[in-house]
């Protein structure tokens, strides 16, 4: 599939990191190495590591230079793929682990959300070179400045502030690396909201401060510092600060479209809905498969089902309501589910720099599971995206290592036809036979389970 | 090339304005540390004296006495 492996990082003046085989490869710079290989040795690094809220580092010093290696993340997701529930679970242990390491003399010298990785519900910070000795006295600004609370706040806050006031999605963070500037939101305001007390502070007073040139006045203004047991103070005060305004740019999700759909089922009475269950648990415990893709989610019934079958599941979903219903379920069972808000029929692209710098949704999932499952979903993709049965079978195909398990719904189905809305000429004469049409020469029939309500549940093995 | 630049100031854009916001913060938290200091202060003024905190006792004169105590 197009749209390959990231090239290697090249941002940070510490190090540079690149995808190799089973590892992520972080290459030191000389000039940083001795503060690199103080933390990595740190009693603070191994305890981060412990408890998992860091990526693990194997360390390899040679003569031409120390390389950290870290255990890849199976499927790594950015931000624009995140429910605002993640952003916030990021935005949390980002500025709980700069708390922690300042207790430590350490302090984080970025905090943006391309520095997490989510494994499973867990956000891990990965960007080892994050941290840095903290300077009670360093000669370019005053030691109660804390450096990345600029990025914090544009890269963070802002962006689930805007999708809170004025539902701003948050997948348009795929094209503001650096976030949003106050100014720029400023303008986007009506008085009422630049007024309101979550933009208050990091929007209006901000953008006031930006347009008064404050860049200026602090070049002009020698650092003053505070005395140190002062200045941890006020960092760490300006930490609680940034929480609390986070928790409060959080957006009020009411239910959607979807996210009451596995609970207001009215094409499936609750037998056949035992029904369509004990089929698919069949399947999984038989089969046994160790990563699953459940691609139409919706709030995760069937994604915790494999999961609590052993499987390592990687949930789809694209409505935002019910993508956020699925994360908050993986974090109250901890079941090893990872959510991605995304829509399949338009997946995320590779981005960045020369399209290099972040890869594709669909390279990062290919081939990546033993099987696929698709309920209820491909009249989804037939009826609003349009996609021809055959490219949906062709694309599960790619997914798939193994096995598919798919729902088909025939044109008589209720949900079909308020889906089909008058384009019975087209989609109306669509069966069974089509799917198993396109299915020629990329999968064959394990299982076929006809349910009382006329929907169909297959098992496919890969040709 | 990349590594001799490092640290104009962050290799992060701190930003004009959120940077001076956050000095605002700042200041905003020291002016009630010391405010909150003060009060304290006041009220430990009218505690007797026993009540005292050990940190305000005179750090050499602390010292003294625990030589006194090791060469007793």
């Amino acid at each position: 599939m197009t749209n390959g492996t990231p090239i290697a990082t090249f941002r940070d003046p510490a190090g540079s990191l690149s995808l190799e085989g089973d590892f992520a490869v972080r290459t030191i710079h000389p000039e940083a190495r001795d503060q690199v290989m103080e933390f990595v040795t740190s009693s603070f690094c191994e305890r981060l590591q412990d408890r998992g809220d860091m990526v693990a580092s194997a360390i390899k010093d040679q003569p031409e230079g120390l390389q950290l290696l870290h255990p890849k993340v199976p499927v790594p997701t950015y931000p624009w793929e995140w429910t605002p529930s993640q952003w916030l679970a990021a935005a949390d242990l980002t500025l709980s682990l700069c708390a922690e390491a300042l207790d430590e003399g350490w302090v984080l010298k970025d905090a943006t959300p391309l520095n997490i990785l989510f494994v499973g519900s867990r956000p891990v910070l990965v960007d080892v070179l994050s941290f840095e000795r903290w300077d009670p006295a360093p000669k370019e600004y005053p030691s109660h400045i804390w450096l990345a609370y600029g990025q914090y706040v544009r890269t963070f806050l802002l962006p689930l502030l805007m999708n809170r006031l004025l539902s701003w999605p948050l997948e348009l963070s795929l094209f503001k690396r650096d976030g949003y500037e106050p100014v720029e939101l400023y303008k986007a305001l009506s008085w009422r909201q630049r007024l309101s007390s979550e933009a208050f502070w990091p929007v209006t007073l901000a953008a006031r401060l930006d347009a008064k040139d404050g860049e200026k006045r602090a070049a002009k203004t020698a650092p003053q510092h505070k005395s140190p047991d002062l200045a941890l103070h006020l960092l760490k005060r300006t930490l609680g600060n940034l929480r609390k305004q986070t928790r409060r740019a959080m957006p009020e999700y009411a239910g959607s479209e979807w996210s009451n759909y596995t609970a207001t089922l009215t094409h499936y009475t609750a037998q056949e809905s035992t029904q369509k269950l004990d089929w698919v648990r069949n399947v999984l415990e038989e089969l046994k498969p160790a990563r699953v893709l459940d691609i139409g989610a919706n709030t995760g019934v069937f994604s915790a089902l494999a999961a609590e079958c052993g499987a390592d599941v990687v949930a789809l979903e694209r409505d935002a309501a019910a993508s956020e219903s699925l994360y908050r379920m993986t974090c109250n069972s901890r079941l090893s589910i990872q959510t991605i808000h995304t829509d399949l029929a338009r997946p995320t692209p590779a981005a960045g720099w020369e399209n290099h710098e972040t890869s594709s949704l669909l390279h990062r999932l290919e081939a990546k599971s033993d099987m696929v499952l698709m309920l209820a979903v491909i009249h989804h993709l037939i009826l609003m995206e349009q996609i021809p049965i055959s490219a949906i079978l062709d694309l599960a195909h790619k997914l798939t290592s193994r096995t598919l398990v798919l729902e088909w719904v025939p044109v008589s189905d209720p949900m079909y036809q308020s889906l089909m809305r008058g384009r019975d000429a087209l989609y109306g004469s669509l069966s069974e036979a089509d799917l198993l049409t396109a299915c020629e020469g990329r999968f064959h029939i394990l299982r076929r389970q006809p349910l009382e309500n006329g929907r169909i549940l297959f098992l496919f093995a890969m040709e | 090339m990349l590594a001799s630049e490092r640290r104009a100031m962050a290799y992060v854009d701190p930003g004009s304005g959120l940077l001076a916001l956050q000095s605002i913060g700042s200041m905003l938290a020291a002016a009630a540390f010391f405010m909150r200091r003060r009060i304290m202060g006041l009220l430990n003024k009218k505690k007797p004296l026993a009540s005292a905190e050990p940190r305000l006792v005179d750090s050499r004169l602390a010292g003294r006495k625990e030589d006194s105590r090791n060469a007793a």
